[in-house]
């Protein structure tokens, strides 16, 4: 494990100085939060990685979905 | 902030592998909407996307359940009820357009994300128009 320092507000540091349980529950939180975000991240990368497609497909898409959106609503 | 996802965004981030489109959703502290039918809508052109996709079946399944995730559905109820004003504020430009302006109204909203210009004209009316790298 490495030391990570992270910056609190006065009062949250007062509340976890005085309760040591309190301290290593944050603690916990933290890690716990800093691994979940990571792990998200990396996920992330890996899947949004490579080469492009035509602009002009996605917009082809686009109009398509748009139009059929439109049409249930006006029929609503 | 509270900004309507248009439907552009959802495609571009199930065909493109490299995705800011995925990314921006999955990863802002906004809170994104979206008309009801656009999902279901998105989901009946799936084969279609799939065929032109860079992504696997099962990599798109993933993003479609990460994007959903992250954005709220805007009820047909809602959005109706500001169908006509927003047929004032983009009807000129895109009918197809519409149903977003009208959520965005619905929700009383701050912008839509969109790679379409049309929406530029909502700036006219004070909203924000944005593309999905400014989400993050």
């Amino acid at each position: 494990m490495v030391s990570i320092t992270i910056e609190v507000p006065d009062d949250i540091k007062i509340l976890l100085e005085r309760n040591p349980l309190l301290k290593k529950k944050f603690e916990k939180l933290a890690v716990e939060a800093f691994h979940k975000k990571l792990l998200r991240l990396a996920v992330a990368d890996e899947i949004t990685r490579d080469v492009e497609v035509s602009e002009d497909v996605i917009m082809e898409f686009d109009k398509k979905i748009k139009r059929k959106i439109v049409k249930r609503l006006e029929k609503f | 902030m509270r900004f309507i996802v248009n439907t552009s965004v959802m495609i571009s981030a199930l065909i493109k592998k490299k995705s800011i489109s995925f990314r921006a959703p999955t990863e802002t502290k906004h809170e994104l909407y979206i008309p009801e039918y656009s999902i279901e809508e998105l989901i009946r052109h799936i084969k279609k996307i799939e065929e032109r996709s860079e992504l696997t079946s099962e990599e798109i399944l993933a993003r479609i359940i990460l994007i959903i995730n992250k954005i709220i559905i805007v009820s047909k109820d809602k959005v109706i009820l500001h169908m006509h004003e927003a047929y004032k504020i983009i009807g000129h430009r895109d009918t197809k357009d519409a149903p977003f302006v009208a959520t965005l109204l619905a929700i009383g909203g701050d912008g839509i994300v969109s790679y379409d210009n049309d929406f530029e004209e909502i700036t006219k009316y004070g909203y924000v128009w944005l593309k999905p790298n400014n989400l993050l």
